[in-house]
């Protein structure tokens, strides 16, 4: 076999092996990561998250996190140090490192921050009424825009009280999609200003094109931290996504990236290893933003759009759960879950979180595969 | 065959299985041990596009499910409560039902029984039309017991065409109620109206108030000059406040075409 398809043989070869030195790199140097986190006391506080009320996450109290640093430090050090083909590379490790840094923030500030609180619609109405300085009032009615959009941010995410607020995530997770739609619609070659729909071919949207990436971007960073509620559950599934990708790379011809994927995948399952019950430390919000946004712009940049919502599947799922909770509750005045995202619905309902991140595993891993076969139609 | 049953007259509609269903429901909370649900308030303390369990408009299932959470978040075991810690926590975090919150869950159970259509699909919001298509979404929420006088939604019936889904509506400047009749019994002379309503006496306190049945003793069409007996004792709501309007009324629903 070899003597018929060296070339392919040996990338196939290049890419599962970064993957086994991503993996291996991250296995030696998790521990020291877990006693850094310990060290520094970047540990998961009770008072902002209901669900550990349910009594068996109780033990989930104190566990380190951003314990994805594990695969945003390791992705980012191999894709520097090998320096593949930059072209390929380095925005999607760039897009990752704006996610990851605006997640680590939002870790620490969590843990560290104190209280923010905005003002009302109401109470800036009233300011601008009364105010006794002119100037504070003119400021007030140029920023009102930018006062109902923090108010109306609240619709898509709820804010505990410390950490960065929805619209601030909203502003830099839009800065990151568009930084993506940038690189894959005027950087790259022309192929990628077309959509390319499985069994139908490529389809012409147009400058379109720019924000429903962008909306990709930002929905699939959401859609992977929110999916990051339970011990393995997220890494769990990041490996197998990853690994499609890393697939669908090499067969399209994209060598470099399906050795970032790989190297992805490869960190993932050694960040996995130390993640399942009883967790070591947790992935926090800058491994799974970090992660998300990397996965999007990755499926982006081999132009499987398409195939998205079959190779994230359970993450998409977990987010659109919330978005019917949230209609739910707005529209009909009733839960549609008992709990949303959809793991907790499951919990409640009585399955144990080890039954439920396995059948989530197993679900998700089953649409990777359907996502793998339309994505080589 | 007693005295008393051979004089036993039950009106031939009696409210349908699934109706008496919603009424045990609130009766007995399907929650821990169970308990009775409690009046609630009425206030909407502000809660916008909020849960209508939390605003005294809900199921038996969604107050249910509201104080498992509630119970979850605040490290509370329901099943280790017996019935009245039970009924002081719903009351503490302001789950409850209100009158006209249900009247409204019994009545849209008869509906869907007898007429296969929701209750919603029978009354008329006077309302602009966005309103009106709140109305449709979030009905429980909008209905009060105004709606349910409104001529539109219902019409007076005489004590002696009253049967079992119709609703005495009680209206005064201050606060209008409204109670279910579940069965009808004529006894000699008198008209037994069996009634259940989500109510909250005085002297009830803060914790005694919620679900309950009870019986008006009629001699005549004057609601308010009857006896009213719940819980083995005489009750008046005109000792409250000054009912200025006292009737039986058929929801629309429920009218023969």
């Amino acid at each position: 076999m070899t003597d018929f398809f060296p070339s392919q043989i040996q990338s196939l070869t290049d890419i599962v092996g970064f993957g086994i030195l991503a993996s291996t790199i991250s296995v030696l140097w998790a521990p020291l990561l877990i006693r850094f986190l310990y060290r520094f006391n970047i540990t998961r506080r009770s008072e902002y998250d209901a669900t550990l009320a349910i009594e068996s996450r109780k033990t989930k109290v104190h566990t380190p996190v951003m314990g994805g640093l594990l695969v945003i430090i390791t992705v980012a050090v191999l894709v520097f140090v090998f320096d593949w083909e930059r072209r390929f590379t380095w925005v999607p490790i760039g897009v990752m490192l704006i996610s990851a840094l605006l997640g680590g923030i939002d870790d620490l500030l969590n843990i560290f921050g104190a209280e923010r609180r905005s003002r009302s619609i109401r109470q800036t109405m009233t300011l601008i009424r009364v105010h006794r300085d002119f100037k504070m009032r003119l400021w007030l009615v140029l920023t009102f825009p930018w006062a109902l959009f923090k108010r109306a941010s609240l619709w898509l995410g709820s804010h505990p009280g410390k950490g960065i607020h929805v619209h601030e995530k909203l502003l830099l997770q839009f800065i990151a999609g568009a930084i993506s739609a940038w690189w894959i619609y005027w950087k790259l070659a022309e192929n990628w200003q077309e959509l390319y729909i499985p069994f139908f071919g490529l389809v012409s949207i147009g400058i379109l094109i720019v924000p429903l990436i962008i909306l990709i971007v930002m929905f699939t960073a959401n859609a992977v931290n929110i999916s990051d509620g339970m011990d393995g559950l997220a890494g769990g599934m990041l490996i197998p996504t990853f690994g499609s990708l890393a697939f669908l790379s090499w067969v399209a011809g994209f060598n470099e990236l399906a050795i970032l994927n790989s190297v992805t995948a490869g960190s993932l399952i050694a960040y996995t290893y130390f993640n399942i019950k009883p967790a070591r430390f947790q992935m926090g919000d800058v491994g799974s933003l970090g992660l998300g946004a990397l996965l999007a712009i990755d499926a982006l940049a081999i132009n499987q759009m398409a195939i998205l919502p079959l190779i994230a599947f359970m993450f998409y799922a977990e987010a659109v759960s919330v978005l019917i909770q949230v209609a739910g509750r707005t529209l009909l005045g009733r839960r549609i879950f008992k709990m949303a995202p959809i793991h907790h619905h499951f919990e409640l309902k009585g399955w144990s979180e080890e039954k439920t991140i396995m059948r989530f595993w197993v679900v998700h891993l089953g649409f990777v595969l359907l996502g793998v076969w339309v994505g080589l139609h | 065959m007693t005295e008393a049953t051979s004089s036993l007259h039950l009106c031939p509609n009696m409210l349908t299985p699934e109706a008496k269903h919603v009424i045990e429901s609130y009766l007995h909370l399907p929650l821990g041990i169970g308990c009775v649900t409690p009046y609630f308030n009425n206030r909407r303390a502000k809660i916008r596009g909020g849960l209508r369990a939390l605003i005294g408009k809900g199921s038996p299932k969604e107050i249910t499910e509201e104080a498992e959470i509630i119970a979850l978040r605040e490290k509370v075991s329901v099943k280790s409560l017996d019935s009245t810690m039970l009924k002081k926590f719903l009351v503490d975090k302001g789950l409850g039902i209100d009158c006209s919150g249900f009247a409204y869950h019994i009545l849209d159970a008869e509906s869907r029984a007898k007429n296969k259509k929701p209750l919603r699909a029978y009354l008329t919001f006077k309302l602009n039309p966005l309103r009106r298509l709140i109305a449709r979404l979030r009905t429980a929420e909008q209905v009060s017991v105004t709606i349910l006088a409104d001529n539109a939604n219902s019409a007076t019936v005489s004590l002696r065409d009253a049967q079992s889904g119709d609703i005495i509506i009680l209206l005064s400047s201050e606060y209008n109620h409204v109670l279910v009749i579940e069965s009808i019994e004529q006894k000699n002379s008198e008209t037994l109206l069996h009634y259940v309503h989500s109510y909250a006496w005085p002297d009830e306190g803060v914790y005694g108030h919620g679900v309950r049945r009870g019986t008006l003793n009629l001699r005549d069409e004057n609601l308010l000059g009857g006896t009213w007996i719940e819980n083995g004792r005489s009750v008046d709501f005109q000792k409250i406040r000054t009912i200025q309007t006292a009737q039986i009324r058929r929801l629309r629903a429920f009218q023969k075409r």
